[in-house]
């Protein structure tokens, strides 16, 4: 009936749902999944392969020649060399500066929803378990860390620690483990007054193996949606940080920084510098999004076969 | 681009049933097709005229400006957008015309009758918007206002004033603690309010209740964040505006700014970026309106030797290696690829036609393979390492400057560490000296006052090389400056002033980069003289003479 | 209850204070703002006489508890930019971005919910996967990107809503709002959408995910092994589970927007307190910046309360407490 019918829900199909995680060949639901993961695996694999893809090491500044700037796609420049994607406004190889903004747009929203992640369960986690004084706290600080504005820490970072990756990294994870904590929070005191907590807490299990045993797999699947959407917010936040000038160094652009350069030129025509790193940031997201929804109805299919 | 803009929404709303039909992909794939084809539109759509901006009658005039005015009281906070907007409701004693040059203003006529004490001579028949006449009690009244005002910052503009005394209600004598020719100048910046005022707060002057001076518009509204409404003031006495309203809206991104005149929102923008301006000038609907500006960019370049260090291994202790970083530099490139014709290369600290400009002194010629060989006769034939710095929300590109620089600086073999960042962290870092090389910008309407902040020995006492990052000291320039200051005639203040300026900058003080280009854009029917001070005068915008 | 309500209330006090001590501590790592405020041509003696003047030449204890003895009594002090009060300065802006916030919510809720829950009811399906990767495109750009393209479109091209700015000169019950006239909802039209697309998407996507869950759990197959109609199952059981989470997203996300809808307010000139809060920070602006914030805060609080408030009174399991 449809394509996800058999991890179909109960009131579109009326068959009981279960796992339904693996497509089977030739369906269309396998085409997509095999057609995210070609793209994720070409995503990956040119973030990775960045040094030995691009044409010009984009951040060797002796390259870069103010008349090589914002020449159109598929033209060459004075030297010869063939700018497929066209050149940025300090004549950057956009093709090149796509390839290497790709690696620092990954790793920094990465690295940075890692850690507000690893950050954000524990606390909520915690918080749940524990209750009582210590969950009133940790949500008083998670209500404080809502209420300051990301500008403001990512400003504080950068005065005190000075400009780069890391900075932005731990921006990200400042400004979003609050978000993981609430989730991770309301959704583990549900599940802590389910009857399969009581079954292992009547086992006399220790705490940690019902908390990681236990409780952690039943709250991932909210978590994991949470933590791609997240991922996407990173990526975005990234971005809005670079247009603000508070993100990486602008000699080392992500994708973000790179669509906030462009966008100035994009009204006197001159879409490729804008346009290209957008596309790319785009597919990224699509590809992590999708990721995290077959994740997450992996868990979620684990769960209900409990 | 080839995409008919007028078939923009048809391309549009094809898009989804098209890829529709796509079999086997996934949803985000596909409406990233359409997102493809979208911003394909919009792209053909950007390259289209707009329709409007249709001759107006001409009663109403709206005007987008580029940053916020904060507050009516003119005493208060000294930022470009306060003033501009406080010259369009008070006047000062002496006004700077488009060119920068000093001319009269509420003031008729003022001489020097001593080393240390000015005349000025007040116009009579002037009224403020109550009606009250303006006389020598105002002025007494604003300067000690402006002086005493908790938390004002137009303070330093009369701290050289020891006494002020009125002969009649139309002439006033003003005396300086030491010898000060350019006291005149400084009152360019001191409004006048009416005494009946003096001790009004800011809150009145927002209120509009204070906001009360002798210029061409009365105050109809002021909403802090979203604009200003002025009126004529009919009994205003010089020549009166051409329009019975003036409407100033805020727009602070140029983007939207763009877009609010080429969607009619409003009839006049000031600071349009160089790209939209390449663009208008190509359109029959828009006409533009450009001059240098008074802003100079630099970089001072730290000339303290660190103390471990001998001088020799300091490269930029050494005036060559200042020389051959000021040659690396390709002002011609940075001026018409990175800011569209936006700029002027400068020779100077201060922009062409201001007081104090030397116009011998030639524009540092770009030479790379000269800046080398410089820099292995100065003992760095390898290059060396350098922290070049710059605001990245201040000067308009400033950070893409600061790039495009570094990039040039490692061509000729030194080894750059840029650091661009928000103007609030930059500032205090870069007046604690921690950057080798430091860009700012700088406005002055003369060399004098500007060679004094920028590059006199630094002496906070007398408030001496105060922005002075390079540390540079020069017994000459020095000498020189203090002489002038003390000179009340102005073609010797002014060969003074150029001598110090020739010497500094033959020193190599600072490494200039350009002087910035003040903009407007207006529909073909209005016109408006570029001004060097960058501000947008309402009163000054005239139909144009005649419709191309 | 009326306890429990007590305990928040004192605990929002506590971050206040925290949040205030932040703040100071924040704009001193940044920098000084005496050396933003003064103008160029000053001398050292001038910025010291400044610094007087506003209190700058203090340790900052002694102007954290200067600043907190002003605060009880009420006053957040003037703001170094304007010279006005810092919490005029503010609360001029507040209706501004209120309104703002109240479509773009309206847009993301009103949009968002439905197809979150359609979506997962016909999961698989065209219009459910369509629906989901709009979601996913809404993540996907940059908001300052997508208030670009949405100016490009509609006000430079088709010329059917202005570029930015408000226009409040419509009333309702004697306000001026932008809700107020045709020609102020044409203002807000762009400033709204473009701030409610990712809240959109967020949305869809919770209410996507909780339904989806809530359609597996044990009770709700029960209700449908008893014959129950989808509509019912809807109403009493999916409705109920998802309205938790559903709310504290929407909750938090509210307050986010009328936080921090600086990018918004800044691309379409909308003279809110977004904005303000950017210029302040720009400025090193400090009394504006604490006040902003602990209004923030205490809107947070306020809106966190309300959600759990709600919450209670949706899903009694709540009131339980936990088996220990």
């Amino acid at each position: 009936m449809s394509r996800y019918g058999r991890s179909g829900t109960l009131v579109a199909s009326g068959t009981p749902g279960r796992s339904g995680t693996g497509h089977r060949a030739g369906s269309p639901g396998y085409a997509s999944g095999l057609t995210i993961a070609i793209v994720a695996g070409v995503l990956l694999g040119a973030a990775i392969a960045a040094p030995w893809l691009a044409p010009q090491d984009p951040y060797d500044l002796a390259s870069l020649r103010l008349d090589h700037a914002r020449l159109a796609p598929l033209t060459r420049d004075e030297d010869g060399t063939l700018h497929l994607l066209g050149s940025d406004d300090q004549g950057r190889d956009m093709l090149s500066a796509i390839l290497y903004g790709l690696r620092v747009s990954l790793g920094v929203a990465g690295a940075g929803t890692a850690l507000a992640l690893a950050v954000g369960l524990a606390a909520g986690l915690g918080a749940a378990w524990r209750g009582g004084r210590l969950e009133a706290l940790i949500m008083r600080v998670v209500d404080l860390q809502l209420s300051f504005p990301t500008i403001l820490v990512a400003l504080m970072l950068i005065a005190a620690l000075g400009q780069g990756p890391d900075k932005v990294i731990i921006a990200i994870a400042v400004s979003q483990w609050a978000y993981h904590a609430r989730t991770v929070r309301s959704t583990a005191a549900t599940e802590l007054r389910r009857d399969y907590i009581a079954a292992a807490r009547g086992l006399a299990l220790p705490a940690w193996r019902i908390l990681i045993g236990h409780l952690l797999p039943n709250c991932l699947a909210p978590v994991v949606v949470l933590a791609t959407a997240q991922m996407a917010a990173a990526i975005s936040l990234e971005a809005t940080l670079s247009f603000l000038g508070l993100g990486v160094p602008v000699t080392r652009p992500s994708l973000g920084l790179l669509i906030a350069n462009g966008a100035q030129y994009v009204f006197a025509g001159q879409y490729w510098m804008s346009l290209w790193p957008g596309l790319v940031l785009l597919a990224t997201i699509v590809v992590i999004q999708h990721t995290g929804e077959q994740f997450g109805r992996a868990v979620a299919g684990g769960v209900s076969r409990r | 681009m080839t995409i008919d803009p007028r078939q923009g929404a048809g391309v549009r709303m094809m898009c989804s049933p098209t890829s529709a039909r796509l079999p086997g992909r996934s949803a985000g794939l596909r409406l990233m097709v359409g997102l493809v084809l979208a911003v394909l539109t919009a792209l053909g759509v950007a390259d289209a005229e707009a329709d409007s901006a249709a001759t107006r009658p001409a009663p109403a005039l709206r005007i987008g400006l580029a940053a916020e005015p904060t507050t009516l009281d003119p005493h208060a906070v000294n930022i470009a957008p306060n003033n501009a907007l406080a010259w369009h409701l008070f006047e000062a004693l002496t006004h700077i015309d488009a060119r920068a040059r000093l001319i009269p203003g509420l003031a008729e006529s003022w001489q020097a009758i001593g080393a240390t004490e000015w005349e000025f001579r007040l116009r009579h028949g002037v009224r403020f918007h109550d009606g009250s006449p303006f006389e020598a009690i105002d002025v007494v009244a604003s300067i000690e206002r402006a002086r005493r005002l908790p938390n004002g910052q137009f303070g330093s503009f009369v701290q050289r004033i020891s006494a002020l005394r009125i002969i009649d209600p139309h002439t006033l004598r003003i005396s300086t603690s030491t010898p000060y020719a350019a006291l005149p100048l400084d009152l360019d910046s001191i409004f006048i309010i009416s005494h009946r005022n003096a001790m009004a707060s800011s809150d009145a002057f927002d209120r509009g209740e204070a906001a009360i001076g002798t210029g061409p518009w009365r105050l109809r509204r002021f909403s802090r964040g979203e604009g200003v409404e002025l009126e004529r003031n009919d009994d205003y006495r010089g020549e009166p505006p051409q329009w019975q309203t003036l409407e100033l809206k805020v727009y602070s991104a140029e983007r939207s700014r763009m877009a609010a005149l080429l969607g009619g929102d409003v009839d006049l923008i000031e600071s349009v970026p160089g790209a939209d301006l390449v663009r208008l000038r190509g359109n029959a609907r828009y006409s533009v309106a450009q001059a240098v500006s008074w802003r100079t960019l630099f970089f001072h370049a730290d000339e303290r030797v660190p103390e471990k260090a001998a001088a020799k291994d300091y490269p930029l202790a050494n005036p060559s290696v200042r020389q051959a970083l000021s040659m690396a530099i390709d002002r011609r490139a940075i001026v018409d690829r990175l800011l569209d014709g936006a700029g002027l290369p400068a020779s100077n600290l201060v922009s062409p036609g201001v007081f104090g400009h030397d116009d011998t002194l030639p524009t540092p010629v770009f030479d790379p393979a000269r800046a080398r060989a410089l820099l292995a006769q100065a003992g760095f034939p390898a290059g060396f390492d350098l922290t070049v710095a710059a605001p990245n929300n201040r000067y308009p590109g400033d950070a893409r400057i600061a790039q495009a620089v570094a990039a040039m600086f490692a061509r000729i073999g030194v080894r750059v560490r840029l650091v661009t960042l928000p103007v609030n962290v930059y500032l205090p870092r870069a007046r604690r000296g921690e950057f080798a090389l430091a860009l700012l910008g700088w406005g002055s309407f003369s060399g004098d006052l500007a060679l004094r902040s920028l590059l006199a020995t630094r002496d906070p006492a007398r408030g001496n090389g105060g922005w002075n990052w390079s540390y540079y000291s020069s017994a000459k320039v020095d000498r020189l400056l203090e002489t002038a200051f003390g000179e009340i005639d102005l073609a010797r203040r002014e060969a003074m002033v150029r001598a110090a300026m020739r010497q500094a900058m033959d020193d190599v003080a600072v490494i200039p980069l350009h002087h910035t280009m003040a903009s407007w854009a207006m529909t073909r029917s209005l016109s408006y003289e570029a001004r060097t001070d960058e501000f947008t005068l309402g009163h000054h915008v005239r139909h144009a003479a005649l419709p191309r | 209850m009326g306890y429990s309500a007590l305990v928040r209330i004192v605990q929002s006090l506590v971050t206040l204070l925290a949040m205030s001590i932040l703040v100071f501590v924040a704009v001193y790592l940044i920098g000084n703002p005496i050396e933003l405020l003064v103008p160029p041509q000053a001398s050292e003696s001038e910025m010291a006489r400044a610094a007087q003047a506003l209190g700058l030449d203090q340790p900052l204890p002694l102007q954290y508890l200067h600043f907190l003895g002003q605060a009880l009594q009420g006053d957040m002090g003037r703001s170094f930019t304007s010279n006005a009060p810092a919490l005029t300065v503010i609360l001029e802006r507040m209706p501004a971005t209120l309104e703002l916030a109240i479509a773009a919510a309206l847009i993301a809720t009103g949009l968002g919910i439905p197809l979150g829950l359609l979506s997962a009811l016909h999961e698989g399906s065209r219009t459910s996967r369509l629906t989901l990767g709009l979601a996913t495109l809404g993540f996907a750009m940059p908001t300052f990107w997508i208030a670009l393209l949405l100016v490009m479109v509609f006000s430079v091209q088709l010329e059917w809503l202005p570029s930015g700015g408000r226009d409040a000169s419509g009333t309702v019950f004697g306000l001026g709002t932008s809700f107020g006239s045709w020609r102020g909802l044409a203002h807000l039209a762009m400033p709204a959408c473009s701030l409610a697309l990712f809240k959109l998407a967020l949305i869809i996507r919770v209410t996507h995910a909780a339904t989806r869950d809530t359609l597996r759990l044990d009770h709700v197959r029960q209700a449908h092994a008893r014959g129950l109609s989808g509509v019912r199952i809807l109403t009493a059981h999916v409705l109920k589970n998802i309205s938790a989470p559903l709310l504290n997203v929407i909750g938090l996300e509210f307050g986010a927007l009328v936080a921090f809808s600086v990018v918004t307010e800044t691309v379409f000139a909308w003279p809110g307190m977004g904005r303000l809060l950017i210029d302040a920070i720009n400025t090193l602006d400090r009394p504006v910046i604490v006040a902003y914030l602990l209004l923030t805060v205490a809107l947070f609080t306020l809106i966190n309360l309300t959600v759990d408030v709600v919450c209670l009174a949706i899903d009694p399991r709540l009131r339980q407490a936990p088996n220990r």
